[in-house]
């Protein structure tokens, strides 16, 4: 059980409600899939486990019976019990300890992982929690102060001392790598110089961003010649011209259709990064084309998965 | 017959998706290409794909590209032949009883006098048409409706009201449409109807499925209350 002495900004969020959106429903899920996945395999997880996803603030987690937790994506300051807690390794976390989370010293959103998951209903099949429409996650809303959060794994043995933490370690702070985008179906409308400057400037993260899209600040020189166009799907990372040529990108909450032109997508490992970025933030676009996207992921995907292996087999090795 | 004549184009949509697109008009004849392809995609590339969502003229088709690509997804479609899925999404027609009194359609009178109709004129207007449920998008089990009798056309309200009742039904501009969930709203609402647009225990979810066909067919308050409606 996880008792939230105070709540500050968290929810539940697993990898989303796939196979709904044909029914208007969000798929909705972590924004930084990648560090929930990362969160889960370093405790042999099922990579779908609920896990919180939990932004800059004062979440205060009361730990009420031991148990295996993870840290992954943003470093938000954590304290356990008044010491840092590491980052990207299992943490053995005794009972009756706090977990406070602090403002945010890289990125925006750290994901906290528990052995066995935490004990939650999921509404057509998902636990991530779509707030909009009141669903999945706690009773459809995100945590309050004094809710309990009870956990579903069985304490484990607590093992050896560890003294590595994983490569993947908050990859999406590795650099400054502009979010890689694939071309969409209105890039072609654009003229020349408006080309030119949305590859070559830096974007601002405005404060219109959250789990439904980023609205960045500039806007695009010119208007941009379409002629009205009918709604059709949109998917995570499309970036919308509205009418103000200031771009949004969809994220995990979107909405399934959109009604603005489609400049383009940020490409699957570009996502993390997406997901990390604050108000404030400079962003930089670079177009790939579709081959060279789809080689990073399955490289990456790859990567992934044979550590996953390692993960565990540490798991399997480890028995006190 | 294969799609590829009556495919515009197939795009990429990011990475691990691809977007199908016929003539950009809202047509039925054309939604029902969109819907029978969806249909043959679930049929046929079940294994494939991830999931498959329609809008007016386009398709998303969502996959993994750890196990496809592109290019052999896109002649996958544009080899389909979808003649039987255009039977077989043809068929299904919903009845949806709405209640038009003024007690649960707070505009109606209102747009009765914009229209220059009796209120009766605009029940009978609004229950005599079939309309096409086009595609679902916007909120869970929100269905994007053709076929509004253009003399029910009406501007949306100057100040959206803060919550339009879940089952309301309302007219904004040329959509008529109806609200699953209790939110806010600047349609005008001309009813409201005591049925589950949306419950996530059903099976399936949503009252309405894209490529739907749909009537409402016209009760009194009485028989709104009593299949479990509220004032």
């Amino acid at each position: 059980m996880i008792l939230f002495e105070s709540a500050g900004l968290c929810c539940l969020q697993d990898l989303g409600r796939f196979g709904y959106q044909h029914l208007g429903i969000s798929p909705s899920g972590a924004m930084d899939a990648f560090a929930a996945r990362v969160a889960n395999a370093l405790l042999a997880n099922d990579e779908n486990e609920g896990v919180l996803e939990i932004l800059p603030g004062n979440t205060r987690l009361r730990v009420l019976r031991a148990q295996w937790f993870a840290l992954t994506g943003a470093d938000l300051s954590a304290r356990l019990n008044g010491q840092p807690m590491p980052l990207c390794q299992p943490v053995w976390i005794e009972a009756g300890s706090l977990l406070a989370f602090g403002r945010a010293a890289q990125g925006c959103r750290a994901y906290l992982s528990a052995k066995g998951g935490f004990h939650a209903e999921p509404v057509l099949g998902s636990v991530a929690t779509d707030a909009r429409s009141g669903l999945g996650g706690w009773h459809g809303r995100w945590f309050q102060k004094d809710d309990r959060l009870p956990l579903r794994g069985m304490p484990v043995p607590k093992g050896k001392p560890i003294r590595w933490h994983t490569s993947f370690a908050n990859p999406a702070f590795a650099d400054d790598e502009p979010l890689l985008v694939v071309t969409g179906a209105h890039w072609p409308a654009l003229s020349p110089g408006q080309q030119e400057y949305f590859q070559s400037a830096g974007w601002t993260v405005s404060k219109d961003a959250d789990r439904m899209g980023l609205r960045l600040l500039q806007a695009l020189p010119d208007p941009v010649c379409s002629a009205s166009m009918l709604s059709g799907p949109v998917t995570f990372g499309s970036i919308q011209l509205p009418p103000d040529n200031r771009p949004i990108i969809l994220a995990a909450d979107r909405q399934t259709t959109g009604g603005y032109p489609l400049l383009g997508t940020v490409a699957s490992v570009s996502h993390a990064r997406l997901a990390q970025c604050k108000p404030g933030d400079t962003l930089h676009f670079s177009f790939v084309d579709l081959q060279a996207a789809q080689n990073r992921l399955r490289v990456r995907e790859q990567h992934f998965m044979e550590w996953r292996t390692h993960m565990r087999n540490w798991w399997r090795n480890t028995d006190g | 017959m294969s799609e590829a004549r009556t495919i515009e184009s197939i795009q990429p949509l990011g990475d691990s998706a691809l977007l199908v697109s016929f003539a950009a008009r809202i047509d039925p004849g054309i939604n029902r290409r969109v819907h029978a392809l969806r249909h043959w995609l679930l049929q046929n590339l079940a294994q494939e794909i991830l999931e498959a969502v329609p809008a007016y003229h386009s398709l998303a088709v969502y996959y993994s590209p750890m196990h496809t690509g592109f290019e052999a997804l896109s002649q996958a479609i544009r080899d389909a032949d979808v003649s039987a899925a255009l039977q077989q999404v043809a068929a299904r027609t919903v009845e949806l009883p709405v209640c038009y009194d003024p007690r649960v359609a707070p505009d109606i009178g209102w747009l009765a006098t914009q229209a220059k109709l009796s209120v009766d004129e605009v029940v009978a207007l609004h229950s005599g048409a079939v309309y096409r449920v086009y595609f679902l998008g916007f909120k869970p089990g929100f269905a994007y409706l053709g076929g509004l009798h253009p003399c029910l056309h009406t501007p949306r309200k100057d100040t959206p009201r803060l919550a339009v009742p879940a089952g309301s039904v309302g007219i904004g501009g040329a959509q008529t449409g109806i609200y699953p969930q209790s939110t806010p709203g600047g349609w005008q609402v001309i009813g409201r109807t005591a049925a589950p647009l949306f419950s996530p225990e059903q099976d399936p979810p949503c009252l309405l499925q894209p490529g739907d066909q749909l009537r409402f067919k016209p009760i009194s308050l009485d028989e709104f209350l009593l299949q479990g409606g509220e004032l």
